[in-house]
This record gives structure tokens, sequence and C-alpha cells, in this order.
């Protein structure tokens, strides 16, 4: 049965009807399209810019956290330094007959105690490293111990021996240190158990007295040459840049404005067989776009630079595509035909008639994408002086999606585009998508940002467009630069 | 020459090879357009057409999807519904009585009987839709969900019409009266 029913549909669809080739093939030449030479693959343009964001942001976070070199190798080295090496230091101006007298042997080594506390101490060590340096500038001959011999105490026990030296100024001594001395490996131990507090609290302080400075001299006159631990010391030079960091957890209501460049890649989607060849290869396509945006964020932001926001984000794509679409024509022409007479036989006619056929044309589409979303993303910001960097990832959920443009259609060659016609014809249904943007910003003032935003954005559901036939898909990769304004703050 | 060569150089706009190309398969594809369209249109001018499309769509072309003449098929196919879409009188004629019934026995063997230019007459006589959904069904082996959806029709439609051309066809056969 089958096999029966399969003979005579093969024979069908082997046949051949009889035509003029010649004549057909002469009429059909001068038709053939010329492949467009402006129609490329961009793909992987899309891609590359996806990666170069990538990285970009993944080397600004390095970068940005990466600690000041000098200072990491310095403290290394300064594990292993002794004070011999300073104190053989040709360079070193400011030793004093007493200070050489306390230190009971030439080789000794002294070490700075990498406690919890150090960075407090680099601190108060720099402003006196900075108060030494000037000192030794305006009147270093004059340089002489201070402290007191007779505060010292000196107490021995049957392994190693302390020099408790209390260096004081006036009757207020901020900063006590002692120094322990171990007679087996003649090493020194500078321990600043009491550093850190002191060192806080007048840092700045010292860092404006130099003379208050030089009282601790006497103690730390082992170190002047290593700076190595005490450059580490950190100045707050805020006074001039806004204050950015958080004190404790609160909410930042944000306005952002920015506009930016990027491409977009578009999917299409059919279950129709014959709009699924209409697409052939434009399944994806790449296309280039402008885009705008307009966003209010509410942020609940930690101190430790942690945030949830969430908010409305509104914004507009500007898409350039090369597309193709096709028209029924209608012409008043000749045609051939047949009728049936009364018996049921055909009778072949040709004769004047409206024909219509449909026509594939090439455009080029200049899209505006338009959607209102509401983004509920985590991020993540380092802030330092005036500036900062924040990654921040999330979902969203679109609420409508629009499109409209104009079209311009291809005429000849050599290539020609005409706008012909404007297009506002889609409308969408809800959906949801993600988002990602990494940002690094500058802060002239506490409540205004100037940033630049790579973005990559994707809709997880595909649009169908109305009366199209096929569904849309849109991925988004920015660059955007634009302004923030804190609008509302709170935990400071 | 390979078709997958002669595709290759028609991209890249050998006229020689497109001229190889039309020559080859024109013949068989105005027998299609025949079959699908006999009155109405030229079947020339969309032969002509039906090559500007699949010279514009050639590198869309898969070879391991398929022969070059069912993707060509598919092509023109799709452009002869697109332009007889607008036109769906013929859902409304109910002269002929519904009979949901896919095959009728002995109309294969008919067919089997008959020489390809016979068939194709009898074809060529049944009214448009009639006309299509016996192409797409019983000549092309579409589904009915896949010729539901080429003429944008519903499903139990497209069995209808089908069972109405089978009889109509019976009927025709026995008007003519070929053997």
């Amino acid at each position: 049965m089958e096999n029966n029913r399969k003979d005579w549909r093969d024979r069908l669809d082997q046949n051949e009807s009889p035509m003029d080739m010649g004549m057909f093939w002469n009429s059909l030449e001068s038709k053939i399209p010329v492949q467009n030479p402006g129609k490329k693959k961009r793909r992987f343009l899309f891609w590359l810019l996806f990666l170069l964001i990538g990285s970009g942001f993944i080397g600004t976070i390095i970068i940005f956290n990466k600690p000041k070199g000098k200072i990491a190798g310095q403290t290394e080295q300064q594990k292993n330094a002794g004070v011999t090496e300073a104190r053989e230091s040709s360079l070193s101006p400011i030793e004093t007959q007493h200070a050489a007298d306390e230190i009971p042997t030439s080789d000794a080594t002294a070490v700075i105690s990498q406690n919890q506390s150090s960075s407090a101490a680099t601190a108060a060590g720099d402003s006196v490293h900075k108060a030494l340096t000037k000192y030794q500038s305006e009147n270093i001959s004059s340089v002489t111990k201070t402290a007191n011999t007779s505060d010292k105490k000196t107490g021995n026990n049957s392994n190693d021996t302390q020099i408790e030296e209390t260096a004081s100024s006036g009757n207020a001594s901020p900063i006590k240190e002692v120094v322990s001395e171990n007679k087996q490996d003649q090493v020194f131990g500078i321990e600043n158990q009491n550093i850190e507090k002191n060192a806080m609290s007048t840092a700045h302080e010292l860092a404006q007295n130099s003379m208050a400075a030089m009282e601790y001299l006497p103690t730390l006159s082992g170190e002047l040459y290593r700076e190595l631990n005490w450059n580490m010391g950190y100045v707050p030079t805020f006074d001039h840049a806004p204050k950015l960091n958080q004190e404790k957890s609160g909410w930042q209501y944000w306005m952002d404005l920015s506009y930016g460049i990027g491409m977009a890649q578009h999917a299409f989607k059919t279950s129709d067989p014959l709009t699924q060849s209409y697409l052939g290869n434009r399944s994806k396509y790449e296309s280039t776009l402008e885009s705008r945006l307009a966003v209010w964020e509410n942020r609940l932001i930690h101190p430790s630079g942690f945030y949830v926001s969430s908010g409305l984000r509104y914004q507009t794509h500007i898409t350039r595509f090369d597309w193709s679409k096709e028209e029924v024509k209608i012409e008043w022409k000749l045609a051939d035909g047949f009728v049936q007479d009364a018996q049921g036989n055909q009778i072949a006619i040709r004769d004047s008639a409206w024909q219509q056929y449909r026509e594939m044309r090439e455009i080029r589409q200049h899209n505006t994408i338009s959607s209102l979303d509401i983004p509920l993303n985590v991020g993540y910001i380092i802030r330092k002086k005036q500036f900062s960097i924040e990654i921040a990832a999330g979902v969203t959920a679109n609420i409508s999606q629009y499109t409209s443009g104009k079209q311009l259609n291809f005429q000849e060659q050599p290539v020609k585009w005409n706008a012909t016609e404007e297009l506002t014809y889609k409308k969408s249904n809800t959906g949801f998508g993600a988002s990602a943007m990494f940002r690094a910003s500058w802060y002239p003032t506490e409540y205004l940002g100037v940033f630049i935003q790579p973005s990559f954005h994707t809709d997880f559901s595909n649009r169908m467009n109305s009366g199209a036939g096929y569904e849309h898909k849109i991925d988004f990769v920015n660059i955007q630069a634009g302004v923030a304004f804190l609008l509302f703050r709170e935990g400071r | 020459m390979e078709e997958k060569d002669l595709v290759i150089l028609c991209i890249k706009g050998n006229r020689s090879a497109q001229s190889e190309l039309v020559g080859s398969f024109a013949p068989r594809l105005l027998s299609l357009i025949k079959r699908y369209q006999p009155k109405s249109l030229s079947p020339e001018d969309i032969l002509q057409e039906v090559f500007i499309e699949i010279f514009r769509d050639l590198k869309a072309y898969n070879p391991e999807k398929g022969v070059l003449y069912t993707w060509m098929k598919t092509i023109a196919i799709r452009l002869i519904l697109k332009t007889r879409r607008l036109d769906q009188s013929w859902l409304k004629d109910k002269t002929v009585p519904i009979e949901y019934s896919d095959a009728i026995p002995d109309l294969d063997q008919i067919l089997n009987k008959m020489n390809t230019d016979d068939i194709m007459k009898l074809i060529i006589a049944l009214p448009d839709g009639y006309r299509e959904v016996f192409n797409l069904v019983a000549v092309e082996g579409c589904s009915h969900e896949e010729c539901a959806s080429l003429l944008q029709i519903a499903v139990g439609t497209s069995r209808s019409t089908l069972s109405r051309a089978r009889q109509m066809l019976k009927e025709q056969y026995a008007q003519m009266k070929i053997y």
C-alpha cells in the first residue's frame, strides 16, 4: 500500500515541465541578487567586547586591591633585617653615644614585632619618620638623645635581659616601648604592645608636630634607617574628599543617568518551518547600538561594601541591523490559466489579470528598543579616597518592552539606502532576565559621582513580536558613561 | 560537479554555475509550481521569484540537512503559499460532504495506474485549497499539523479537506474516464 502510494508520489515529484530555458535564464540573470557586501558576521566582536569588559574588570579589581609593593617587599625584608645593618650604615647621622651604650652588642639584631598593631605602629612610625626627616634636614647636628637614662630599668633572668625604656614627652608619655634582648641569639625585639592605641589617637597630631615626635628618638634610633615598617604609616588626607564610607549599615537612594555604545546579539526562534527557512542564516544576528539608561536605585549597604539594591530601570537601545523583508506585490499583467467547461475539461487561456507575488527586499532597520525593568542586584563596592569600583549582578523583571524605528531599503548597486517608512510595531509581553555591571566612579562631591560602566544584560525569555511570527531575544553588551546623584543617605 | 561545489560557486557569483543550477532544477520546480498554482498566475514568473530567493538565501543551505532540491522545493512551496494565504474563501466551501477519513483505499491504486500527466491534470483540477492540502499531505508527505501551520488553518480543517480532495479526485477520475 505504502509502496503504491510512494510510486505515484515519486513520479509526481520528479516530473518536469518543458520550458524555454534560454529565455528564462536571460530574464532571470539580471535579477539575481548580488551578495550584500556590507553584511558581515560580527558575532566575534560581541564576545570580544564581552571578554574585554570582563578582563578589564578583573584587572581593575587586582590593581585596586594590590598592596603597595614597596611596603610588602620591605615588610619581608624587615623580618630578616638587623640593627647591624642600620647601625653599620655610614649614613647613620643621628645615632648617639648613649644609644650605642645601651645596646650591648654591635651585631645585635632588632626585630620589630609583627603583631596586630603593626599597621597602627607604622602610622605613628610614619609620622615620626617624617618628623625625623624634617628635623634632620633642619638641624641634624643637634640631635641628641633626650630620654633620661635614669628612667631606664634593666631586668635580668636566666635566658634574657630586658631593657625597658620609657620615652617621655614632658609628663605625658603616649608611647611605651619594650625592647627585649635575647642573649642567645643576640636579637632585639621591640614590642609595640601599647603603640596601637596611642599611635592611632595621636598619629595626626604627631605628623603635625615634628618636635614632639623627636621625643622618641632614643628608643627608635636603631630603626631610623629602616624606614620599612614606619613607611607603612597611613596619614589620613581626606580633608578634601567626600566621606564615602559607611560607618554603619544604611540606605542610599541613587539616581543614575548614563549613555554609551555597545553591541546587541539578536536570536530568532520560530516553530513555523517556512518562517525558519525565511530566517535562514539570520537566526542569530548582531547589531551595533547606542544605549541610554536611567535608574532609580535604592541600595542597602553594609560598611564592608556589600550591598543589595533594587529600584526601577528605564533603558533604550538604538540598534542598527540589516534584515530581509517580504512584501506582497500586486500587478496587472498577462497571466496563463485554465477554465473548466461543463464537462470538467480544462481549457488554457491567457488574459490580463491582477497578479500578486511576494518579493524579498534587503532592508536596514534602525530600531529603538525601550524597556522598563525592576532589577534586584547584589553588589560589592570598594572605595578609596574619591574613587570607587563596584560590581553588581542580579535578576531583572521586565515590565514592558517596546520597539519602534525606521526602515531603510536597499535599492540598487552600488549600495544605496533610502529611508522609506516608519516602524512602530512591537510590544512584548513581560519577562525575566539577568544583568551584570562593573562600575568605576569618581566623586567630586559626596552627592555626585561620575562613572564608566561596562554592563551585560540578557532576557531569559524570548519575546514574541506581535505579527512577526517569530520570537526575538536580544542580549546587550554596553559601555556607558554617566553621572550618579546621591539623593538620600543614612548610616554614617 | 557535486551539488556542494555548485552551491559554493553560485554563492561566489559564478554565472555559469548559476545557469547550471537553474537548468538542473527549473523544469522540476516549474512542474511543482504548476501543481500548486495552475490557474491564476504565470508559473514562469513565480519560478523566477523562486530562483531570486534561492540565490539570495543560498548561504543558508546546509548540505547535511538534506539534498539541494528538497531545500529549493521548501522555498518554492513557501513562496507559493504565501501568495495564496490571502485567499481562504475555499474554507467556506461546504458543497462536498465531510468525511474524516485519511485514506480512500483504492485512490492510490488508481493513481499508480495513471501516467504522470494525467495525475497532474487531476490535481490541477482541484479547487485551490483542496489542491494545496492534497499536495502538502498526500504528495509532499507533510503531517496535518505541518499542513495546518503552513496554510494557517486548523488541523481538523486539514484532515477534512484532504478527505474531500480525495473524494473529488475519485469523482473527477470517473468523469474523465481516462482508462
